[in-house]
């Protein structure tokens, strides 16, 4: 008797100590650095994930999204297009030159006249520097090199610039979330800012941060990318979506990734 | 020893019950909540308490009384009313995963008058301006709305209707 009212409060500590921590975790949230976010505590999607997908997360051998980052390896030194050069070429070292850019995407470019994202980034490159054909939206390629060039950045602070000639873009962006859609009539605040931490159906809202994408859904069954997601959000509360780069996403990207500025950088995330 | 074994198992399994019992926070039992979110929410008002003063929607949509079985289906239905996506109703736990999106709709119709229901279900903006809720019989106001979509409400008035009669047994 008396061993067994052991092993039950063994048992019971235990799982107070283990669920304790998973709650503790549960809760692990920065304050945003510029006062006018609209969040009082930035937390990543991370922690809205059930612990089995925060595994796969974890463990760059366990998680799927690597797949994507190695094939991005190799295309770095892989020549392309007329020129018959390699990223590689002009970047070098990816692992030097490359930390820090997932972390400041996205971004003005003077040259374009407008923001882009890392994916737009990649396909100028290839069409200005390579004389090459870009890789589509949501090809394998685009993934993999996406994926490759922001895990370089893995825990360092997102940090986009929204001042200057990005303004008008965060301006829109910010209209864009704010804006009710579709016959559901929902904003993506509703779901993202005012009912964070909810659950709709057996999915817990998030506060709908970028800082992990690329991310490897378990639906998917696929690495996609954040206007991916936008199109899924969009769909899921009957509204038509935009186009995969179009400007209303472009700006939509700025704006949540501001939302995001100092949360650490998780590419390649893994979500359900 | 096997039978010991298997004793040290169970009471084991006894103690993590007691503990997840007796812990009424976080993720563990987060379903018995009635708060909406474990985090810190802004910008909307709680739910609503009695309000006899919002006149609502006297006339039924059809003109006739709903039917409650009905209304049950198009409340579990996910293409249709989707209500356990936000809402608990402890009628109806033999459906899935309800939500917490919104308040419990348990006893529902103590809370309000048959024309106030209406008036939630037709459109919840009435009464929460800033309300997540879907509006169920809108038609003017949508933005981008998909085409399969177009120029129609998520529910029927017949649907409405049916829905309002389930909800008036949760009293
Ligand atoms: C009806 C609710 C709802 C609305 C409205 C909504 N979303 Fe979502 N969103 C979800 C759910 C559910 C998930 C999956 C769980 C999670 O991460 O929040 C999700 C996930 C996301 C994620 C992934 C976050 C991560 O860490 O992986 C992003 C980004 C996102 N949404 C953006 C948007 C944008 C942009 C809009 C508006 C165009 C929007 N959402 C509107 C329900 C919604
Ligand atoms: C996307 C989320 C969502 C969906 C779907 C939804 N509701 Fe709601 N509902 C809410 C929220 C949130 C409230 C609380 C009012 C507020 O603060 O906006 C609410 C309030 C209510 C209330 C008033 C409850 C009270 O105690 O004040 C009723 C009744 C109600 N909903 C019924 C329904 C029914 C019936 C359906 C389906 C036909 C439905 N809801 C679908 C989110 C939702």
């Amino acid at each position: 008797m008396k061993r067994l009212t052991l092993s039950c409060v063994t048992g019971a500590v235990a799982l107070a100590l283990l669920s304790g921590a998973a709650l503790s975790q549960g809760r692990q949230s920065i304050r945003p650095q510029d006062p006018n976010n609209p969040l009082r505590e930035l937390i990543s999607g991370y922690y809205f994930a059930n612990v089995e997908t925060r595994a796969l997360q974890d463990d760059d051998f366990d998680n799927p999204g690597f797949l994507w980052v190695e094939q991005g390896a190799q295309l770095w030194t892989t020549p392309q297009g007329s020129t018959n050069k390699a990223c590689s070429d002009c970047h070098g070292n990816a692992e030097e030159t490359m930390r820090g850019v997932g972390a400041r995407y996205p971004a003005y470019d003077k040259k374009l006249g407008r923001v882009i994202n890392i994916e737009q980034r990649i396909q100028n490159c290839q069409r200005k520097n390579q004389g090459a054909e870009p890789w589509k939206w949501e090809s394998r390629e685009l993934l993999s090199m996406t994926a490759y060039v922001k895990h370089f950045s893995r825990g360092l602070p997102v940090n986009v610039t929204v001042s200057g000639p990005a303004r008008p873009w965060f301006e829109r962006g910010r209209e864009f979330f704010y804006k009710r859609r579709g016959q559901l009539n929902l904003s993506c605040a509703h779901c993202h800012e005012y009912k964070y931490g909810s659950r709709l159906r057996s999915d817990l809202l998030s506060q709908g941060h970028l800082n992990g994408f690329p991310v490897y859904r378990l639906k998917w069954g696929t690495l996609g990318s954040t206007h991916r997601r936008f199109r899924g959000c969009n769909k899921l509360i009957r509204s038509t979506p935009f186009p995969y780069g179009s400007d209303e996403y472009m700006a939509l990207e700025l704006y949540i990734t501001w939302r995001g500025n100092g949360l650490p950088v998780e590419s390649p995330s893994v979500r359900r | 020893m096997k039978p010991r074994r298997w004793l040290l198992a169970l009471s084991a399994l006894m103690g993590a019950g007691a503990i997840l019992l007796t812990m009424n926070l976080g993720y563990a039992c987060a379903c018995k909540r009635k708060t909406t979110g474990y985090f810190q929410q802004i910008g909307l008002p709680p739910a609503a308490t009695t309000n006899n003063v919002r006149p609502g929607i006297a006339q039924s949509l059809t003109g006739g009384r709903g039917d409650p079985q009905a209304g049950r289906a198009v409340i579990v239905n996910r293409k249709k009313g989707n209500c356990l996506a936000c809402h608990r109703i402890g009628l109806l736990s033999d459906a899935p995963y309800h939500g917490d999106v919104g308040p419990s709709l348990d006893g529902v119709a103590r809370r309000y008058t048959e024309a106030q229901l209406r008036q939630l279900i037709v459109d919840a903006r009435a009464y929460f301006p800033n309300t997540p809720m879907p509006a169920f019989y809108a038609k003017e106001g949508m933005h981008r709305v998909l085409d399969k979509f177009k120029g129609k409400t998520i529910l029927t008035a017949q649907e409405v209707e049916d829905v309002i009669a389930f909800l008036l047994q949760l009293n």
